[in-house]
């Protein structure tokens, strides 16, 4: 027996003998999920302590698996995707033992919803070249400025931001990282709503908040590193795949196709069988990508993913779109609601074929994302850049 | 699946590198390695060892007939149950080479014309009966072709059987379990070309130098690059599970995975390869250059058992037919 196979059989039988000690069916939801955090069976590859055991990432399924099967509560996965995906592994990496305690269960069991206030109106692409302000007054920081396509916003407890704490240096080194309160009377937080209708975003605007520097993750100044932590952990968590052949929009749109022959053409057939594959090696690419990750902190190579990911996105959505006709057009419900969560595959072809044009720009331009793979996989040397040493207070805006 | 590489397949993957890379290195020494009919002496994961050692040769542009000569009639003869043929084989004292339709599409049909894939120092080539039992067949002239790194030769009609003890008919089993292996270890020989070719461009642009900087700086090329890499890496993922399905996957499974792994190295390693020409510039124009050899290896692994045309129409009859998917 290998030593991967006895790990498993541990694992089910730690499983087993918590849902024996914790039955889903008689323990309160929070008290579970809590029990479930102290046990290590959270995040199994995250250490003990903070709800892990220190585990390879790709036993997480197989858990995940065995607590759905017992009826077990979740953690609120859909309406926390920045929290789990993003701020968790970030502070895992940067955070001080204080800031793991403080923020990780209640991070976990959904208790504490997180968002990301990373994007401004005036850097997008070109994010380290942000403009909101943190100047320090005493134990605190104060925050002005104005973030944008924020995801949760109006429902989160805590945001991951980032600010320039120094002006008088070149742009990357002047951020720093924090853990922002999102009930600080400062923060005002404005729906943004999209071509989809839906206000999954929102507009943030930061006035006099203040930050104790007890909430700063990370060194000041190391902004940028810490940030590009929490990206590639954004590019595995948006791009990493749904994990099942008939998951994410392939499924979807197969789907469609097999219950409307009378709609098919020799040409979206040949589309669409291409798109078939490629959604499958996407798909055991992720499974590859995953396997490859012990700890949690993804590199570059997620980009590649995400960029796939996008297109095939597109692609299949307007696939599904020209198949259906004039019932493709067809919108259900244009009123303006504030989801909870992200949902890329939801409602109606005409929603997805719209939520979709997203996707080659969130989470990373298609363009930035083969930059990243062209100079921190392929190591080819970057390009000639006019505003890399030059201080950012000097920068045209 | 677990698509990580062991310390065994690293070393098997040097050890391939190395002989791929010695120019003096003949079959006697491929042989000598244990590399001809690796996938059946290695067992389960076989498949996986095979491909790596496919990919290795393909990316070296190895004139030795890996595919053909290593993998496939071994495979056949292995699933025959041809014990006598199959240990002279693995000892490189006899080599046989598969004959395919005049189109490289799929397998030859008994008592028709047919051209030997990867014939290169083969005896004889071998032929499937309508009974399904193997046949050795005479090898005729040889067949031109783009690939100048193997070799093809005509079968005619009546080519004269050449006697060898060949073992029990195969089911249809054998021959889906066999085309599986085949599908997984062409997709390797496609992918290791690929790699290749785009290694070779990118260690290009870092150092081509154009407007005093090199041209592997510009987004324009950076971009092309990025593509190719991120097809590659997409491809390499389908052809190992691909090859991890070949042993261990139920038949109709194995080939479902083997056919979209053929599909997508076949795009992918022609789009590479192409894009690595625009990535050299001039000098991958000229004969002297790999690239054209690259290319060519490329146009007729890719048409070997079907190109992704025709694995796509075997693809949609299984998965988009009104019943078909989960």
């Amino acid at each position: 027996m290998s030593d991967e196979t006895t790990v498993r059989e541990v694992l089910r039988q730690r499983v087993a003998d918590f849902l024996a000690a914790h039955d889903p069916a008689t323990t309160e939801r929070l008290a579970f999920l809590r029990a479930r955090y102290d046990a290590g069976l959270a995040w199994v590859f995250f250490p003990e302590g903070h709800g892990g055991l220190g585990l390879a990432r790709d036993l997480q399924p197989e858990v995940d698996l065995l607590f759905a099967r017992a009826g077990a509560p979740g953690n609120n996965v859909r309406g926390n995707g920045i929290g789990l995906g993003m701020a968790a592994p970030t502070i895992l990496a940067f955070g001080t033992e204080e800031q793991k305690k403080r923020f990780l269960r209640p991070l976990w069991t959904g208790e504490e919803i997180w968002c990301q206030l990373f994007s401004e109106p005036g850097a997008g692409s070109d994010l380290a070249g942000l403009a909101t302000r943190a100047v320090r007054d005493g134990d605190s920081w104060v925050v002005d400025g104005q973030k944008v396509w924020t995801s949760h916003a109006h429902n989160a407890r805590f945001a991951i931001l980032v600010a320039r704490t120094n002006p008088d240096v070149p742009k990357h080194q002047g951020l720093t990282y924090f853990l922002c309160d999102m009930t600080d009377p400062g923060v005002e937080v404005r729906p943004l709503r999209q071509i989809t209708g839906e206000a999954e975003f929102n507009e943030v605007f930061l006035t006099g908040v203040r930050i104790p520097d007890a909430h700063r993750l990370g060194a000041e100044g190391d902004g940028w590193r810490v940030a590009n932590a929490t990206l590639n952990n954004e590019r595995v968590a948006i791009g990493g795949g749904s994990g099942t052949r008939s998951g994410g929009m392939i499924g979807v749109v197969s789907r469609t196709w097999r219950e409307h022959p009378e709609r098919r053409t020799p040409e979206l057939h040949d589309r669409l069988v291409k798109l078939w594959v490629e959604a499958e090696v996407a798909r055991v690419t992720g499974q590859r990508l995953r396997q490859k990750l012990r700890l949690g902190q993804p590199g570059p190579e997620g980009s590649a993913m995400k960029l796939t990911f996008a297109r095939l996105n597109q692609q299949l959505s307007g696939l599904e779109v020209e198949l259906l006709g004039e019932d493709g057009l067809r919108y259900s419900d244009w009123t303006m609601v504030r989801p909870d969560g992200v949902d890329f595959t939801g409602r109606d072809a005409g929603y997805r074929y719209l939520r979709a044009k997203g996707n080659s720009i969130e989470g990373g331009t298609s363009e930035i994302l083969r930059n990243i793979v062209a100079e921190r996989v392929l190591g080819l040397p970057p390009e000639h850049r006019v505003d890399k040493h030059v201080p950012w207070k000097e920068l045209d805006k | 699946m677990d698509a990580r590489l062991t310390d065994e397949q690293r070393l098997l993957q040097q050890v391939a590198g190395e002989i791929a890379a010695d120019a003096s290195a003949g079959w006697t020494a491929l042989a000598g390695a244990g590399f001809v009919g690796l996938h059946v002496q290695a067992g389960p994961g076989g498949a996986v060892a095979a491909a790596l050692v496919a990919e290795r040769f393909a990316a070296a542009l190895t004139p030795m007939p890996y595919v053909g000569a290593g993998v496939w009639t071994p495979a056949l003869l292995a699933a025959a149950g041809a014990g006598e043929a199959q240990a002279a084989v693995e000892e490189g004292r006899l080599r046989f080479a598969p004959v395919l339709r005049p189109d490289l599409s799929a397998p030859a049909r008994d008592g028709e014309e047919g051209v030997a894939f990867d014939a290169e120092g083969a005896d004889a080539g071998l032929v499937i009966a309508s009974d399904g039992r193997l046949r050795a067949v005479a090898l005729g002239e040889p067949a031109r072709g783009a690939d100048l790194t193997r070799t093809l030769r005509r079968v005619p009609a009546d080519a004269p059987e050449q006697r060898f003890p060949l073992g029990r008919p195969l089911t249809a089993r054998d021959r889906i379990r066999t085309e599986a292996v085949v599908l997984a270890v062409l997709a390797a020989d496609l992918l290791g070309t690929a790699q290749r070719a785009l290694d070779d461009a990118v260690a290009h642009i870092r150092e081509r130098r154009q407007f005093g900087v090199p041209v592997g700086s510009f987004q324009a090329v950076q971009h092309l690059a990025s593509h190719a890499a991120v097809l590659v890496e997409g491809a390499r993922s389908a052809m190992r599970h691909a090859a991890w399905a070949a042993t261990e996957l139920p038949e109709d499974e194995a080939l479902l995975a083997a056919r979209q792994a053929k599909a997508a190295c076949s795009t992918a390693a022609r789009d590479v390869a192409e894009t690595a020409v625009q990535l050299f510039g001039g000098i991958a124009l000229t004969w002297e250059h790999p690239t054209h050899l690259r290319l060519r290896r490329i146009l007729l692994s890719r048409a070997v058992l079907g190109d992704e045309s025709a694995q796509y129409r075997a693809i949609a009859d299984r998965r988009l037919a009104p019943a078909g998917g989960d």
